[in-house]
């Protein structure tokens, strides 16, 4: 079975073009769109990389990325954060994710980046 | 006085009596032939030797007329004896001397002279006074009866008749004489005056000329007092005209000022006391009759803008320009946030004002909300583009893959042009975006170490792989490392080639060159375009500046990439600036400092 990738994306085109290219490349993905189910999720700290989203309907998807980092069993998964906001430069100063993809994206772009978090663990 | 008749002989009136001879001018005078031909006319009439016509004054007997008695003409009185005579108002006669008691002692009868008759007839004056005697005298005694004594006194009348006469005819040479005289003293003072006058008349000339040279002065001065007048009234007018407009103007200010809702300050040249409008203490929350000193309105800025907003003022002030900021001030009791617009200058001094500073404070507050709000719905669609074109993208780029897999060239080339267009909107939804950014004056810039020649490298590759319609030229570059934000940097070197593109004709060159120039990297973006007209030049930065021509009419924009260049770059205390010539081409350049 390939790699675990948690997906935490409410826009449902976005959730499903990423799961569908994540997937073609043998990728396990598991799909959330919003945090409150993504936190209920058990298998949360089973995960070799989160890709979460900014804006969400229930919250910030950078709160969310600083609790996985506060916590033991998440705090070593790497994180890429996804956003549509210009100011990306602005958030990587304030948060702890390994990484930031601005949207749109260009998929060979975005897998690239998945590869090269999962194949270097930090 | 000798005396030789032994009685007195001095009458109780003689000095009244010598008065009135006195009066008759004639003592001590010469002969005169009148008294002399009486005198002749007695002797010859009582047939006498001697005859006299003596005056009898206090001292001496003056013998106006004298016949037969020699060259004497005078004889002391008291030995003559006609000062007996004139005692007594009848004739005194002596008619044999010799027996005469009186007479005794008399050298005229005692003497050689042998006097033995005499005969006096008094000379008496209107008033009765007896100053003299008409007298005959013989050596012989004589009888001398009543009527030789009536002719006697006859003639001393007569003699009295010429005295009169005599005296009223000196009385009246006299009078002709002083009259003359008087006339004479009259006409040399009459001469002296009209020679007085005629000076007088000389000088009156003089002044009479002077005073109409005055005269005529005094017109003139008067002539010119009148135009002065009429000048100073037409000048009045005028001031009167003007003061209506300056009420009229300083009215329509004040208008203006409270339309636009103004706050106006200024700093007296001398005091160099801050003095706030009404108005602008309001905004920064006082009452109108509080003092609002200038430290206590720099506190209320901000204080995220405080410091910037400070520097900026005072560095207008001292290098002499203007300023022209935005900036949220905190109202001094209700803490309420108040958004301004702050211009100020240095009023340079001019003929009777020194210089000053001053300027206007505009409340912007709901301009900047709706800014806010503008912003947020900007930033709200952005982002609600971006989220279906990332999908779309996505979609298109795994059909992409399956075309490829499969083989289908047509449907790859069909979809990689797809994605070029979802790629294009989404450089369009970050330029908005970026747009309210730069508005809010925050676009973030990102400052790392990096080579200038990679950057452009960068480029080169990305404009290879994605422009075909023009031949673009890469000069090479030397190592320029710089600290800036690379990302942005990109952004505008893209956006400058992709103008260039967009601006000049099909299959044209478009050189890209980066060197040194003065402790700065200058990058030049080099067109065979339309150009751009030097009016237009300095307003391409401006936002949602296009200008406007019928060449642009078929070329869309928003006229914000340049806005959004000049931005980043002045972000990066850098300039960006464009050459050139219409219909030849423009240069766009920037540069970053080293």
């Amino acid at each position: 079975m390939g790699k675990k990738i948690c997906l935490l994306e409410d826009d449902e085109g976005i959730r499903e073009i990423i799961e569908m290219i994540l997937t073609d490349e043998q990728y396990e993905v598991y799909g959330f769109s919003n945090i409150k189910d993504f936190m209920a999720f058990k298998d949360k700290g089973k995960q070799d990389l989160y890709l979460l989203d900014v804006r969400l309907p229930d919250g910030n998807g950078l709160l969310v990325c600083d609790d996985l980092k506060n916590d033991e069993a998440t705090k070593k998964i790497p994180i890429m954060m996804m956003s549509a906001h210009a100011g990306l430069n602005e958030m990587k100063r304030n948060c702890k994710a390994e990484d930031f993809i601005a949207k749109p994206f260009d998929i060979f772009d975005l897998l690239k980046k998945v590869d090269y978090h999962l194949t270097n663990p930090h | 006085m000798e005396n030789t008749f032994g009685k007195n002989i001095i009458p109780d009136n003689d000095v009244e009596r010598v008065e009135a001879l006195k009066r008759y001018k004639i003592i001590n005078t010469p002969p005169e032939h009148c008294f002399d031909h009486i005198a002749g006319l007695a002797t010859q009439i009582f047939n006498v030797p001697v005859s006299l016509i003596s005056l009898v004054d206090a001292e001496q007997v003056y013998f106006k007329a004298n016949v037969g008695m020699g060259k004497a003409t005078t004889s002391p009185r008291g030995v003559s004896i006609c000062s007996l005579a004139v005692l007594d108002p009848e004739v005194t006669v002596f008619e044999n001397a010799p027996h005469e008691p009186c007479l005794l002692t008399n050298p005229n009868v005692a003497g050689s002279f042998g006097l033995k008759f005499y005969a006096g007839a008094p000379l008496t004056t209107a008033d009765g006074f007896r100053i003299g005697t008409l007298c005959i005298i013989d050596k012989i005694p004589r009888k001398f009866d009543a009527n030789s004594r009536a002719i006697l006194k006859s003639m001393a009348k007569i003699v009295m008749d010429e005295i009169e006469l005599r005296l009223s005819s000196i009385s009246e040479v006299e009078l002709q004489h002083q009259l003359m005289e008087e006339t004479t003293a009259s006409n040399e003072e009459l001469l002296a005056s009209n020679e007085e006058l005629i000076r007088s008349q000389i000088e009156v000339g003089k002044l009479n000329a002077e005073l109409s040279e005055t005269n005529s002065e005094i017109r003139a001065a008067n002539e010119e007092l009148l135009s002065v007048n009429h000048a100073l009234k037409v000048t009045q007018n005028s001031l009167l005209l003007v003061n209506a407009k300056l009420a009229e103007s300083e009215n329509l200010k004040n208008m203006a000022i409270e339309q636009a809702d103004l706050g106006i300050w200024y700093i007296d040249a001398d005091t160099r006391a801050f003095i706030p409008s009404p108005r602008l203490k309001q905004f920064f929350g006082y009452h109108e009759d509080e003092t609002m000193p200038y430290e206590a309105a720099v506190s209320q800025i901000r204080e995220d803008y405080s410091a910037k907003v400070v520097e900026k003022i005072n560095e207008a002030f001292l290098n002499n320009e203007s300023y022209d900021l935005e900036y949220p001030i905190i109202e001094f009791r209700s803490k309420r946030q108040r958004w301004v617009k702050s211009t100020g200058k240095l009023n340079p001094a001019e003929k009777g004002r020194k210089s000053y500073f001053s300027g206007t404070v505009l409340d912007i507050t709901e301009q900047k909300e709706n800014e806010q709000r503008k912003n947020d719905f900007i930033s709200m669609v952005s982002h609600e583009l971006k989220t279906p074109l990332t999908s779309m993208g996505g979609y298109i780029q795994v059909l992409q893959m399956r075309a490829d897999k499969n083989k289908d060239g047509m449907s790859g080339n069909i979809l990689s042009r797809a994605y070029i267009q979802t790629k294009k909107m989404s450089t369009m939804i970050d330029g908005f975006l970026n747009m309210k950014r730069a508005d809010t004056g925050k676009i973030p810039i990102d400052l790392k170490l990096f080579d200038m020649a990679d950057l452009i490298k960068e480029a080169e590759v990305e404009s290879l792989a994605t422009i075909s319609s023009h031949n673009i030229i890469f000069a090479p570059v030397e190592t320029t490392p710089v600290v800036a934000d690379k990302d942005k940097v990109g952004q505008v070197i893209t956006n400058l080639i992709n103008n260039a593109v967009k601006y000049s004709p099909l299959g044209s060159t478009i050189n890209v060159a980066c060197i040194r120039v003065n402790e700065t990297a200058q990058v030049s973006v080099k067109d065979e375009g339309m150009g751009v007209l030097p009016t237009d030049q300095d307003k391409l930065f401006d936002r949602f500046f296009r200008v406007d021509s019928k060449q642009m009419a078929n070329i869309s924009g928003f006229g914000i990439g340049l806005y959004l260049c000049d931005e980043i770059i002045r972000g990066h205390g850098g300039k960006i600036w464009v050459e050139s010539e219409l219909g030849v081409g423009s240069t766009f350049y920037f540069s970053l400092p080293l």
